[in-house]
């Protein structure tokens, strides 16, 4: 009598089988491969039922398997399906899925090396901007379930004496993300979000802030200057050091960037902070 | 009228909170006994999702059903899903956590399917195993719900009623019964739905979800995206002769209709537990 395979064997083949590109047969044999199994392993596991046969039944979750990966990226990365068209975003997710497969309890999680991959691919043969579109896409979808945070307000900074300014490090809230592109991504996202006509596609350095407030995402381009000051300060440094720095690379005033700094703050990108000196 | 061992109470009748009615719920508070979120949905989040769970559950009672527990997997027990999970439970003060009889995950690869289980006395003890310490450890009885199937094992022993029973009674956990995932999988295997029915262990039951689905032809997949058929609701009230009331929702998660259709759908229910009522009267009056 031979002996029943053990539950994990039997995962192991019907996992393979489920997610293996390729034809039925070529995911079928991949599946006895893994799991150790003999040719034949359908009919020698699964019954027929009235109407299907076995390799029938298992087909229908292996059919399931790409439509609910595809169904998952399509609402994270909506203008890039747009961008390259059903087809082949399917045919990209494919391929990705296959690469990166879920890990997580949560298909959220899936796209998040999904920009990264299109890089390596150069998917649509347009240097890196399908990439960085998908990274907009993707900055858009987690700051809008990061986790919530308490937001600074400028009278929260009253009782800071104005010496102490420059000693200030400023914690910014989960639900910011802090981005540069090559291309003007934000321009196309507008349009593309807008319904209004595309703008070509340009190289040209842009930077971007992406943030929730009061539950709603939103974006903010920033010039080089402010980029860089932001991102100091994201990186913890004392706003004083940070300003230096932006002052000694740009040029730029000062007063200009205390007016960002501001406005930032009521934004509610800053969580709290702490006086702490040099 | 049989309590269920828990002692819950019956919760009604139910919608899932789907984000296309999020705005009709929010705005005009529609008279629902309660709603069901799929607790994957909202863990670990913060943002819109979380205040739209926070604002319902301040109006309504919240019960989470969820897809990612995995009771069958050999994978081991994500014990970081299960403490959010408690976290999430904890916050909606729910009475008790679903999810289903499945695995899905080989070697940490998750394909978020309900994959169907081999229904041996070997992959049962496993499956106990591992229920009562996800049971232990979310401190809530769970109650596992019999998933639509498309393929049958050579190698099971048993029945699936016959699997759940002792699964509920070896782990001490509670059903939740499908009744269209009865019929779904009755149908794809080719075995009786009014035997299984009859066989449910109705003290086990916490909850009932009913369904449409999708005829192919050649099988039936359980799509929730139509109105719940007949033989469906027939079964259904030959639950309630059994068990009397028990909390009840319908599921309809593909072509959602506006939240009235599915909202009429699940009040269509009371019409079957009325009569489910009326025929216990009429057999006690009989003697």
């Amino acid at each position: 009598m031979q002996a029943e395979p053990e539950l994990e064997d039997i995962q192991a083949w019907l996992h393979t089988f489920v997610v293996e590109p390729g034809s039925q047969d070529e995911a079928l044999a991949a599946a006895e491969r893994r799991a150790g199994f003999k040719e034949g392993s359908a009919e020698s596991l699964i019954l027929p039922s009235p109407t299907l046969e076995p390799r029938e039944r298992i087909q229908i979750y292996r059919g399931m398997y790409l439509l609910r990966m595809q169904e998952a990226l399509q609402i994270d990365f909506p203008a890039v399906e747009e961008r390259v068209g059903k087809e082949r975003f399917f045919e990209l997710v494919g391929q990705y899925v296959e690469r990166h497969p879920s890990q997580s309890y949560t298909l959220d999680h899936l796209g998040r090396k999904f920009s990264a991959f299109l890089k390596e691919v150069d998917a649509n043969g347009e240097g890196g901007f399908l990439s960085e579109l998908a990274h907009l896409e993707w900055a858009l979808c987690m700051v809008a379930i990061a986790p919530d945070s308490p937001t600074l307000l400028m009278t929260d900074l009253a009782s800071v004496t104005p010496d102490n300014f420059v000693n200030l490090r400023m914690e910014p809230v989960p639900a910011l993300e802090v981005m540069s592109f090559q291309h003007d991504v934000n321009s196309y996202f507008k349009a593309w979000s807008d319904e209004e006509t595309a703008p070509p596609i340009m190289v040209e350095e842009s930077h971007l802030a992406v943030w929730r407030h009061e539950l709603n995402v939103w974006r903010m381009n920033l010039p080089p200057s402010a980029h860089f000051f932001l991102s100091r300060l994201v990186e913890g440094r004392r706003l004083g050091e940070a300003l230096d720095q932006t002052i000694d690379k740009y040029q730029a005033e000062e007063e200009d960037l205390f007016d960002w700094f501001q406005t930032w703050v009521s934004e509610g990108f800053f969580s709290t902070f702490r006086v702490e000196a040099q | 009228m049989v309590e269920n061992k828990w002692g819950l109470p019956d919760f009604g009748l139910g919608m899932g909170l789907r984000s296309v009615h999020y705005d009709h719920v929010l705005t005009n508070k529609p008279k629902v006994d309660f709603f069901e979120v799929i607790s994957e949905t909202f863990l670990d989040k913060g943002g819109k999702p979380m205040a739209i769970l926070e604002e319902v559950s301040s109006h309504y009672r919240v019960l989470l059903h969820g897809v990612s527990m995995a009771v069958g997997n050999t994978d081991p027990i994500d014990f970081e899903y299960l403490k959010k999970l408690k976290s999430l439970a904890r916050k909606v003060k729910a009475p008790f956590v679903s999810d289903h009889l499945c695995w899905n995950a080989y070697m940490c690869h998750n394909s978020h399917d309900l994959l169907p289980i081999p229904l041996t006395e070997k992959t049962l003890q496993h499956v106990v195993g591992r229920v009562r310490q996800i049971q232990d450890f979310l401190e809530l009885p769970v109650a596992l719900e019999n998933p639509s199937n498309y393929l049958e094992f050579k190698m099971s022993q048993m029945s699936e009623i016959e699997y759940l029973s002792r699964l509920a009674e070896e782990a001490d956990c509670g059903l939740l019964l499908d009744v269209n995932n009865v019929f779904v999988s009755a149908n794809n295997h080719g075995f009786c739905p009014d035997d299984y029915i009859e066989q449910v262990p109705v003290e086990r039951v916490l909850y009932h979800h009913v369904a449409g689905h999708t005829d192919k032809g050649t099988h039936i997949v359980d799509t929730h995206s139509d109105h719940v058929v007949d033989k469906v609701w027939d079964m259904y009230t030959r639950l309630h002769e059994r068990h009397g009331g028990r909390s009840t929702m319908v599921e309809w998660d593909a072509d959602i209709p506006d939240f009235e259709t599915v909202h009429n759908e699940v009040l269509k229910a009371q019409h079957y537990r009325d009569l489910a009522e009326a025929r216990v009267k009429e057999r006690v009056n009989a003697g």
